[in-house]
């Protein structure tokens, strides 16, 4: 069964992912929104820099961050400035990490339902009164809305499961940075393997529903048309005097 | 409602643009009473200019003023939310995540002086719209959904009605139904409308002062009459030259069940069409339904005869006609006759015909 310290670190990484998903929705819905709608030059490299994490190495990208947070790197002096220490093995330096490895998988999602919609209908809310912010949240919120429901899906679930990062960032520390996948290690590296199976199934189970969700939701958009396609069929046989 | 009457509100427009292969430039002021036609070839920059006007394209430079209101010029830009205009795009443009009565309230609940319920009701039986509130844009079709978009625009009661081809995705048959609704709604609202069309048929039943465009450039714009009576007019290149003259119903239904019209003095007989005493109607007539003749007919059934001088004679080289314009009491007239006529009457500017009608339509 899982021990008090499993229910801690699943408690822990839940947190973490939750927080990650939900700054990197504020913060990448208006990064994703320029990117679909920009015509600037920088368009290229800023979607280089979003979707690196996908093909760097996580402990690339931890190892650099660890150095930026560090004492001497230029968040660590910032954040040392500011008065609140360095970020390095603490829950928040953890979140900035997540909130970097997990923003492909939140922006992407975002920006092709933006760009899927295209012009016509920010144009038509225009010329119905609508300004930018209103067509925003009546037009491209409810028309993009699948995207934003996988991109908080995907972005929790890829929080979740990052292990490279956790370690170079976060370590070990129990109820401060120790999250689920860093747990198992320890468990196989202490020849724990009952404990490991654990939550090893249980990371199976959560990926599995995640991944059905996203899925099944992604299938229901195909079948709602077909309820559509049927009273069209009624209302021309009503046409012909069926 | 003859030329001279337009004054209501201005529409004045200067409007330069240029992209890689195309350039916009256009210096214009049009009465805003009505219908203003704008008629040109496909590519010729309607759409853009429309834009512009919306506010949807920022030209490098343009001044936009309606009435009073300044929309644009070098030191401002009202943006396009913020103008009053109701923009009925090619496909209609409904927003697919709305049902129908959703998008036509989306613009009203922004609008500052939307048409209320009442007036909103009658929008929607005016255009037929009942039957379809609750459905999603998907289920309509092409010309369901141009109906409902050009309510939506109503909706608004903009200073100003765009329309861009609204007619240009459908068939003839909803076409034609669509056309009898903007008809309608013509005489019932007084709406100034832009409407955009390369058919010189939509034009020629709708519009009240035209604009013609090509190349990027304004050719000329008048009213509906001059456009029509001129040599160059579009309506000739398309071989289907016509004249349009305006008169007051007299006699709505005489005995013999015929309207009266009287044309400054000209009495025109019409079938019956319920018109109303005292009203204004349209009439327009092919140059191919005049024929003339020397003497009065007295043993003719051709109901409507009238004296005439001729203006101009036009050979039309590639089909062995002639365009001849005739002058009635104060308006003109064409008439499309062969050359071998034309020279057997011996007609010549000045003289004097009898023009004969063989068919009127009346546009509502």
């Amino acid at each position: 069964m899982l021990t008090e310290s499993d229910l801690v670190t699943i408690w822990l990484t839940v947190k973490i992912a939750f927080t990650t998903t939900v700054l990197l929705m504020v913060f990448g819905t208006p990064l994703a929104w320029w990117l679909a709608r920009t015509s600037s030059w920088l368009r290229g490299p800023i979607n280089a820099i979003v979707a690196m994490p996908l093909i760097l190495p996580p402990s690339v990208l931890g190892f650099y961050l660890l150095v930026a947070m560090g004492p001497n790197g230029p968040i660590g002096e910032l954040t040392q400035w500011l008065g609140i220490g360095t970020l390095a093995f603490t829950f928040w330096g953890l979140v900035i990490a997540s909130m970097l490895y997990s923003l492909p998988f939140v922006v992407q999602p975002i920006q092709n339902a933006i760009e899927a919609i295209g012009d016509k209908p920010l144009e038509v809310a225009a010329t119905l009164g609508a300004s930018k912010l209103d067509t925003f949240v009546s037009v491209v919120m409810p028309q993009a809305k699948r995207g934003f429901i996988t991109a908080s899906i995907l972005g929790f679930a890829h929080t979740v499961g990052e292990f490279g990062v956790v370690l170079m960032v976060g370590g070990n520390i129990p109820g401060e940075t120790k999250v689920v996948s860093v747990q198992i290690y320890d468990h196989v590296e202490s020849l724990n393997y009952l404990q490991a199976h654990w939550l090893s199934g249980i990371m199976l189970i959560f990926s599995f529903v995640v991944l059905a969700i996203v899925y099944s939701t992604n299938r229901s958009s195909l079948s709602q048309s077909k309820p559509l396609a049927k009273s069209k069929t009624i209302a021309n046989s009503k046409t012909l005097g069926f | 409602m003859s030329a001279s009457e337009f004054n209501a509100t201005q529409l004045e427009a200067k409007v330069q643009l240029e992209y890689a292969s195309f350039k916009l430039a256009v210096d214009f002021k049009v009465p805003l009473k009505g219908v203003v036609a704008i008629y040109g070839p496909s590519g010729c920059g309607k759409t853009t200019l429309l834009r512009c006007l919306a506010g949807l394209e920022k030209a490098s430079y343009g001044e936009v003023t309606i009435g009073d209101q300044v929309w644009q010029n070098d030191k401002m830009f009202v943006r396009p939310h913020e103008r009053s205009v109701g923009f009925v795009f090619q496909d209609g443009g409904l927003l697919a995540h709305l049902t129908v009565a959703e998008n036509l309230n989306f613009g009203r609940k922004r609008a500052a002086q939307a048409l209320d319920e009442k007036q909103c009701r009658d929008v929607i039986s005016l255009l037929g719209l009942e039957p379809l509130l609750t459905s999603r844009p998907a289920e309509l079709s092409g010309g369901e959904a141009q109906r409902v978009a050009i309510g939506r625009a109503l909706f608004l009661n903009p200073q100003l009605l765009i329309m861009d081809e609204p007619l240009a995705s459908l068939d003839s048959l909803n076409k034609d139904k669509i056309l009898s609704h903007l008809d309608q709604l013509k005489q019932q609202a007084d709406q100034p409308m832009i409407y955009v069309s390369h058919s010189a048929s939509e034009i020629s039943r709708l519009a009240d002062y035209v604009i013609v465009m090509d190349q990027g450039e304004i050719q000329y714009h008048g009213t509906i009459e001059t456009v029509a009576a001129r040599q160059d007019s579009p309506f000739y290149q398309a071989q289907q030259p016509f004249s349009v003259l305006f008169g007051q119903v007299v006699d709505p239904c005489n005995q013999f069940k015929l309207s009266v019209i009287d044309v400054d003095g000209d009495q025109f007989m019409v079938p019956d069409l319920a018109l109303e005493q005292g009203r204004t109607a349209r009439l327009h007539i092919d140059a191919k339904d005049v024929s003339l003749a020397l003497s009065r007919s007295q043993d003719s059934s051709i109901l409507n005869i009238f004296k005439a001088s001729v203006v101009t004679i036009e050979q039309l080289a590639h089909c062995g006609h002639c365009l001849v314009k005739l002058s009635l009491a104060q308006s003109e007239l064409l008439a499309l006759i062969s050359q071998y006529s034309c020279e057997q009457l011996s007609l010549a500017p000045g003289s004097v015909v009898f023009a004969q009608i063989k068919a009127v339509s009346i546009l509502k």
